[in-house]
């Protein structure tokens, strides 16, 4: 399947077209456009494709392109963001056949340092073709003896309150809770980040984020609330008995029997 | 209250052969006789199933209150007017009691007591005066010597 979008890396182009005037600069992008949509650039077709007056601006917009076959030009730069794509898009074709990340001797259940789980930084990483890529929000849940027990994939964006194996199991049953019970699921990253939000300012640690999550799935609800203490003991008297403290009584008694 | 069921009016009730409140607190102490109707409250709580039921210092200052208001009243009385109570014989009070409202009950008792006191007091005499046969054995002096009105 065609690949709708390309990396447009913002500040490398600003300092790319640094120099262009505004209409070049909308020449270079339509042409990027193109170029991206049609793999390169009929050199015969350039005035369809930027319409009337451009040839004003191709002095400056041409040098930004180079021959890619006999009467096409193309962006190097594009083309090279098109492999660095594809090789990306194949290597997690690959992984995800194989079903998750191979199992390391030494993983842990916290991400590396390198993995950046903030959402603004995380944007870019999946363009970016990295080789740890495909790793960043895969968490391993690991057994005592260091084996691995399953692998729960999480939202590229999402960053966790609690990063230990219990709380990313938990999280996980929550949201098949939600599909199966109530056929609900989080529609992007940001949903999923303001439930996980709302859950960490609830709880109190981990354990408690961990018994708020079960208490709702228990009783059925859909969102989080504080846990219950002790029912009984906040349990008003049914209705008709009247509660009269053992002073009173004795005190009624005393005067009884004073006579 | 097992024997409530013959305690079918008001004038059973007040001529019932029971002690007044005003008897107990003479005989037995004014402490008795306010626990006596503090009892009698807390009973009248407990039965009457209520949401908002008289808290405990309401029900000893309610005792107090009615102990030295209505010490006329006697134990048949108060009875007969937990019968009325319960029955609805005074209204709705809307599953809440307080002194105001016990007091209010006690008043209004208080009132057709007296009320049908006074009406049994002239007939009663209206009995007397009615009657047509002299009891001549015992106004005998009174006739000897020329007092007695009727002949």
């Amino acid at each position: 399947m065609k690949d709708p979008a390309f990396p447009f890396y913002a500040q490398d182009f600003l300092t790319g077209v640094m120099h262009f005037t505004m209409p070049e600069r909308g020449l270079f992008i339509t042409l990027l456009s193109y170029q991206w949509s049609h793999g390169s650039i009929p050199q015969d077709r350039l005035g369809l494709i930027l319409g009337s007056g451009w040839e004003a601006h191709w002095p400056a917009v041409s040098k930004k392109f180079a021959p890619a076959a006999p009467g096409f030009i193309a962006n190097i730069r594009l083309e090279e963001e098109r492999a660095k794509r594809a090789q990306f898009k194949l290597k997690q074709s690959e992984n995800g056949k194989k079903g998750g990340r191979k199992p390391k001797s030494n993983a842990t259940n916290k991400p590396t340092e390198s993995q950046n789980t903030s959402p603004l930084s995380s944007q870019k990483k999946p363009l970016e073709n990295e080789s740890d890529t495909e790793d960043k929000y895969v968490y391993e849940i690991v057994n005592e003896d260091k084996e691995t027990h399953g692998v729960v994939i999480l939202h590229e964006a999402v960053a966790l309150p609690y990063t230990t194996n219990s709380f990313v199991q938990q999280w996980h049953l929550w949201k098949s809770y939600r599909a199966r019970q109530h056929n609900f699921s989080y529609y992007s990253p940001a949903t999923e980040q303001a439930a996980l939000n709302e859950l960490a300012a609830l709880a109190t640690g981990e354990d408690n984020a961990i018994a708020i999550l079960h208490q709702s799935m228990a009783k059925g609800w859909k969102g989080f609330f504080e846990i219950k203490q002790n029912h009984e003991r906040t349990k008003p008297a049914a209705k008709g008995k009247v509660q009269y403290s053992d002073d009173f009584k004795r005190k009624i008694a005393g005067r009884l029997q004073s006579g | 209250m097992k024997h409530a069921g013959k305690l079918t009016n008001i004038e059973l009730a007040m001529n019932a052969a029971a002690p007044t409140l005003g008897t107990f607190a003479r005989e037995k102490g004014k402490d008795f006789a306010i626990g006596l109707v503090m009892g009698w409250l807390v009973y009248l709580n407990d039965i009457l199933n209520l949401n908002k039921p008289m808290t405990e210092d309401q029900i000893e200052l309610c005792a107090i209150e009615v102990n030295n208001t209505f010490y006329s009243l006697k134990i048949s009385d108060l009875t007969f007017l937990f019968k009325k109570i319960i029955s609805g014989s005074y209204g709705e009070f809307y599953e809440s009691l307080t002194i105001p409202k016990v007091l209010t009950f006690f008043r209004d008792y208080y009132e057709d007591r007296c009320t049908a006191a006074e009406q049994q007091s002239l007939r009663q005499h209206g009995d007397f005066i009615g009657d047509e046969t002299f009891n001549y054995s015992k106004n005998l002096r009174r006739v000897l010597e020329g007092k007695s009105k009727r002949v």
